[in-house]
């Protein structure tokens, strides 16, 4: 079991989100956009004292839609937690019997779902914020019954503890006797009692060495065990000075790391080792913990959940790479936010959540492979469509929700609108549908992903940590429209723009299709040639609508890059001919032919550039209008 | 598993016992045990056995009436079929004829020909659902019987415009519920690995669907227990057949338990005789037989009176005479409720204090009443008619005249609440009233359980003489054992649980030591008690006249010749049979069943 389904309402920066949870999803985003947020509000409705006032929740965590609205008066905090069987029968069927009266299943598949909701609100009468949990019915009613109760609430936090590493996790801290690992992992060691006798022997007859080696030891002794004399009035009372702990517990708690690393290198407590290796280690003590103790302070089914921020804290780029890999190795389901484009080269992109704030609320998006719309009643020649088309389309009817994998294509479109062709709330049912169909336009393949996927995992885990793409073919437009942008006061990196060399990673068109799936705003500059028209094409064909693709794709009106740069520069060429070592006095189709092979010449103009910002005028003009659009670009 | 027994050799143990064994073999594990019984009172009696054979685990047996089993599934799934989860669910047979009775009038202002006179076709139209027909329209031959059908549709449609259930409906509904969607029954089966039935015998046509739709996919794991010899509930669509058809289709083994524990053996021998001129039992089943050994107290009475009257007034006589000590173990049965009551009369006048058990499902008081109606408005703030039970119980006690559908009308005016307009009409009247304080404190947190128990606790206080017999007394106990029980079960303390378990938890009455127990033939029907008298033993009293021109052989007659072996054999020690010369001036003979006894010649 694990969270599938995420759905908050008035917390903290967001107004409403609703976000899929796979079993290892990787959140990122700007600071402040929210991610924080989201993991706290799993943290919350999974962990607080069940049923029980003062769970924690202060004015703060109340989403407030203007400075001066009193949180007292907001609707208060929702937060929906919902597991579902990713296949019919994945659940161990104690889960079940436990949660009997709070277990849905979908009708026509039998796949089973919980949904357990938090909501807190002023309450008034007590002057706090008061919060309830419940289970959910299908209707999104609160289930009746013994399921209600709040041990069996309880129960169902114990099947998926939630553990939080934040971002500032102090190796000190985390290997010490009072933390959240440590500390029951060394509480939970059994010593048998005939080696805590020796221990203790040895470490009474260890402590006396010391005390006499050194006749200022036996002094000190004598002198604080004065203390006890006077305190208790007891001439039966002594001290002794403790130069090494004298039980195995004192032993134990003071139990530390000690790594070295390298062969040659001496053994060092962790605390003396760099931060970043302090910071892994926490992650793996987590690791240590589940695989031994989960069941003793759980239950042994429990599914941990592992909110985890930033866990590339101190790490250099290859460690993070190495960890991103590892992460997915953990038991129990991770929830992650990370800012390092490191990290990211080795998640899937279906785990990604891109989180941004939009209108002044938290907003996510991610690659989904469902789409689905509600409002949409169950008539006969609806099952008639969807047994039509293969499983592509699912539909609930106690929910009135219809899903569709994959994009909905035009045909089965139609046919979803004739089905309600003369019902009385056509308009509103039309409405949904052409929604659903527009939405599942951004349907990515797992094909595409694939290819997409060694990109990412090559250089580019950066580019979704950017507001906007600026796409170009080749690395020569990269160069130019880089220099330029900043000559132009456009600093890309100042602005969140990432510049995208698209034509070796593949397609220009996938990215664009990417851009929109994700809801990053992007624009094109393509060569004004036989290629650029069919890569534009081809985003013609991602059912991008024709007034979008003349906006976002623009082109070099005189050709391909060099041509236009020809046509552009005039006879400003000359002194980077020269400087490249041409001196024949090339013109035409020779020029632009031997042009396209110099890899420096666009390095000279971006230097050129970068120098004497008045020459971005010479530069195209398709780049200088799509530089000054990306500031708008939506 | 199929066990045949006769009466009082212990089936509910065999039930309960298996339920224990059942869930300390499997202590590790989380499955669940689900046990249907016919009253809650059974299910109480189950669960707290069970609860002290196996303390830890009885949280791990669901044991309840089909009912409340129904309103689970249909609550939790009842979406898919299009029930909205939050139904209400309509016992009193009031609510229900009132909805019949909405449903002729929307289809008469429709134009459809039906009149208000249709109502007589409720209980056709009832005992159709108990058989678990229900679906399509279907022309029929009979055109008396398409009616039914037709008019059983629209009271259908009405009770889902109302949200409303009523126990019929719950169990077809849930059975329909069941083979639409086969994965739902699917899921209970993953967690219900065992199912145990009580009193099969009295099962319905629509509650043996309900089983049968359950068990889709083969399975077979049920327990039933049954007593061809006790079919009580005859009216209720029960039919012999399902323990045929139960053996063919479970495939069940059949495990015969014919010995009798509790009863003296010359009662059990008297009962057998009756029973033996039953055609319709299960052939090859073994006569009861007793394993107590004769005492000398033990014996049966026979006492005929010239008068219906003579036979109240001599049987009253006896119970004072018996002295105080015995009435508490003393029960009186007839078949007519009339003969109860004109006993109960005399018994009054005796100064014997006495109480007569029937099965509830609502309060009984008016103030009770008023307050269920209240909390139920406050959570269905349009339901119009527990609007008028409101408004009409509170006139009942608060000795005003308010108008329902005059209040209700002027609600619809201002477009404000049923509850709202009441309540400031009363404020009017009634300002600084302390109750009616009270009531605006509830009102405006309707969900506090506390503020509602407030103004219960006001008519505690107001009830100065507490009286064993008094309705309301009896209703105050009811709300705080429920209340205990709620309390007990659920975090929240919100409303509409609370509602429902007063609903279905029949309120149970409370036992006094020193009453005596009246009793129609069908109601309450488990204890035993030390002395028995049956009044009424003539024919057309018992049997029925209806059942006597049916002909010897009908079902109805040997329905009768069940009620009255199930009489007899509630006997510990003392049975006393008596009957009447005349009833109600009309001359009646002894009834047929004493001769087949053979203790009349």
């Amino acid at each position: 079991m694990h969270i599938t389904h995420l759905h908050i309402e008035n917390f903290r920066s967001i107004k409403s989100l609703d976000v899929d949870l796979s079993e290892s999803t990787v959140f990122i985003g700007p600071n402040n956009a929210g991610k924080t947020a989201i993991l706290e509000a799993i943290r919350i409705a999974l962990t607080r004292q069940w049923g029980r006032r003062g769970t924690g929740f202060t004015e703060y965590d109340i989403h407030l839609s203007a400075d001066d609205d009193d949180p007292r008066d907001s609707q208060g905090v929702v937060i929906e937690i919902r597991a579902d069987e990713m296949e019919p029968g994945e659940w161990r069927d104690d889960i079940q019997d436990e949660f009997l009266g709070a277990v849905q299943v979908a009708a026509g598949t039998g796949k089973r779902s919980i949904v357990l909701r938090l909501t807190c609100g002023w309450n008034e009468e007590i002057k706090a914020y008061d919060p309830t949990w419940e289970f959910l019915n299908v209707d999104r009613r609160p289930v009746t019954g013994e399921a209600s109760s709040r041990m069996n609430l309880e129960r169902f936090g114990q099947h998926l503890p939630v553990f939080y590493l934040g971002a500032l996790r102090d190796a000190y801290d985390e290997f010490s006797g009072r933390s959240q690992f440590w500390a029951r992992l060394l509480r939970s060691i059994q010593i048998p009692p005939p080696l805590e006798t020796r221990v203790q022997r040895v470490l009474g007859l260890v402590n006396r060495k010391l005390l006499s080696a050194d006749a200022r030891l036996s002094e000190i002794s004598e002198t604080v065990a004065g203390a006890t004399r006077i305190a208790t009035r007891n001439d039966g009372g002594g001290g002794d000075l403790s130069l090494v702990p004298l039980k195995t517990w004192d032993l134990l708690s003071n139990a530390g790391i000690a790594l070295r690393s390298d062969s040659d290198s001496p053994m060092l407590p962790l605390q003396r080792h760099g931060q970043g290796l302090q910071s892994l280690s926490v992650i793996f003590l987590f690791q240590a913990f589940v695989d031994h103790l989960l069941g003793e302070f759980h239950l042994t089914e429990s599914t941990p959940v592992l909110a985890l921020e930033e866990p590339e804290t101190h790490l250099h780029p290859q460690a993070a790479r190495t960890f991103g890999k590892q992460l997915s190795d953990l038991r129990g389901q991770k929830i992650v936010t990370t800012h390092s484009p490191y990290f990211l080269q080795s998640v899937r992109f279906r785990d990604l959540r891109i989180v941004r704030l939009s209108e002044g609320s938290t907003e996510v998006r991610w690659l989904r492979s469902t789409f689905e719309t509600e409002g949409i009643p169950d008539v006969e020649e609806l099952h008639k469509v969807i047994d039509s088309v293969d499983g592509r389309l699912a539909y609930d009817q106690a929910s009135e929700i219809l899903t569709v994998s994959g994009r909905l294509d035009e045909e089965t479109y139609r046919k979803l609108l004739k089905c309600f062709g003369s019902h009385t709330e056509r308009p509103q049912i039309q409405g949904a549908l052409k929604r659903l169909r527009d939405e599942s336009k951004a349907y990515i393949t797992d094909d595409d992903l694939e290819s997409l996927e060694t990109w990412a995992r090559r250089m580019r885990g950066e580019v979704f940590f950017a507001d906007r793409w600026m796409i170009v073919e080749g690395q020569a437009d990269f160069l130019i429209a880089n220099a330029l942008a900043r000559a132009l006061g456009y600093d890309f990196d100042q602005h969140g723009v990432a510049l995208i060399d698209a034509k070796n990673p593949g397609n220009p068109a996938k990215f664009a299709a990417l851009a929109r799936a994700l809801g990053i705003p992007w624009l094109a500059v393509f060569d004004g040639d036989p290629e650029g028209q069919k890569y534009i094409n081809d985003i013609r064909k991602r059912e991008f609508s024709e007034e979008e693709v003349q906006w976002r794709c623009r082109i070099h009106t005189n050709g391909n890059l060099e041509q236009q740069l020809v046509h552009d520069l005039g006879d400003r060429i000359t002194p980077f001919l020269r400087e490249l070592g041409e001196h024949r006095g090339l013109d035409g189709d020779t020029l632009t032919d031997w042009l396209h092979r110099q890899s420096d010449f666009p390095i000279l103009l971006a230097n050129e550039v970068t120098g004497d910002p008045s020459f971005a005028q010479y530069l195209p003009e398709a780049f200088r209008t799509t530089i000054h659009d990306l500031r708008t670009v939506t | 598993m199929l066990v045949l027994a006769g009466p009082r050799s212990g089936k509910t143990q065999v039930l309960t016992c298996r339920v224990g064994r059942i869930l300390s073999d499997s202590a590790e594990k989380r499955f669940r045990v689900l046990a249907l019984t016919f009253t809650n009172k059974a299910a109480a009696e189950i669960r707290g056995q069970v609860s002290t054979l196996v303390p830890k685990l009885c949280k791990r047996a669901t044991i309840g009436t089909y009912h409340a089993f129904c309103e689970q599934v249909l609550r939790q799934h009842g979406v898919h079929i299009g029930i909205d989860s939050y139904f209400e669910v309509f016992s009193l047979n009031a609510d229900r004829v009132a909805v019949f009775r909405d449903a002729l009038r929307r289809a008469q202002a429709m134009g459809q020909s039906v009149s208000i006179d249709d109502e007589r076709y409720f209980r056709r139209v009832d005992r159709r659902k108990a058989r678990g027909e229900t679906g399509e329209f279907v022309e029929s031959e009979d055109s008396e019987d398409s009616r039914v059908q037709w008019l059983g549709q629209l009271y259908d449609e009405e009770l889902r415009r109302a949200n409303a259930l009523d126990f019929n409906t719950m169990i077809t509904e849930t059975c329909r519920l069941f083979t639409t969607y086969p994965e739902i029954a699917k899921f209970y089966q993953r967690s219900y690995r065992y199912w145990l039935i009580d009193e099969f015998q009295d099962t319905s046509r629509a509650q043996y669907k309900l089983i049968r739709s359950l068990a889709t996919h083969g399975f077979r794991n049920i327990f039933a227990v049954a007593d061809d010899d006790r079919k009580v509930y005859g009216w209720r669509g029960a039919n012999l057949q399902h323990i045929r058809d139960f053996e063919l289709e479970f495939e069940s083994n059949r495990l015969q338990f014919p010995t009798n524990f509790r009863c003296p053996p010359r009662i059990i021998e008297t009962a057998n005789r009756l029973v033996i001129h039953n055609t319709n039992r299960v052939s090859g089943k073994r006569r009861s037989r007793a394993v107590r050994l004769e005492s000398p107290a033990d014996f049966i009475e026979l006492l005929p009176f010239a008068t219906d009257l003579s036979e109240s007034e001599g049987i009253a006589d006896r119970i004072m005479n018996a002295g105080q000590s015995t009435w508490g173990d003393t029960v009186v049965l007839a078949r007519r409720k009339r003969l109860v009551g004109s006993l109960a009369e005399a018994l009054s006048r005796r100064g014997v204090t006495y109480q007569i058990i029937k099965q509830r499902t609502e309060f009984l008081s008016p103030e009770m009443r008023w307050v269920a109606a209240c909390l139920r408005l406050a959570n269905r703030p349009l339901d119009e008619r527990c609007f008028v039970t409101l408004v009409e119980n509170y006139n009942a006690f608060a000795q005003t005249s308010l108008d329902a559908d005059m209040l209700a009308s002027q609600a619809k005016a201002d477009a404000t609440s049923y509850l709202d307009v009441w309540l400031r009409t009363v404020e009017t009247y009634a300002n600084g009233d302390d109750l009616v304080k009270r009531v605006r404190r509830a009102m405006e947190q309707p969900d506090n359980l506390r503020a509602w128990n407030d103004i219960v606790i006001l008519f505690e206080k107001h009830n100065s003489q507490p009286n064993e017999h008094s309705d309301i007394d009896e209703d105050l106990l009811a709300w705080k054992a429920d209340l205990q029980h709620y309390y007990g079960h659920t975090s929240e303390q919100s409303i509409p649980p609370l509602l429902r378990d007063i609903r279905l938890e029949s309120i149970n009455t409370v036992t006094n030591i020193n009453s005596v127990s009246l009793e129609a033939i069908h109601d309450a029907k488990d204890l035993q008690f030390a002395h028995v008298y049956l009044m009424g033993m003539a024919d057309e009293e018992l049997p029925s006249k209806l059942s006597i021109r049916k002909g010897s052989n009908s079902r109805e007659l040997e329905e009768e010749r069940r009620n009255c072996f199930v009489a007899i054999t509630r006997t510990e020690k003392k049975l006393t049979l008596s009957w009447a010369g005349s009833y109600n001036g009309f001359p009646r003979s002894p009834s047929r069943f004493l001769f087949e006894m053979g203790l009349v010649r």
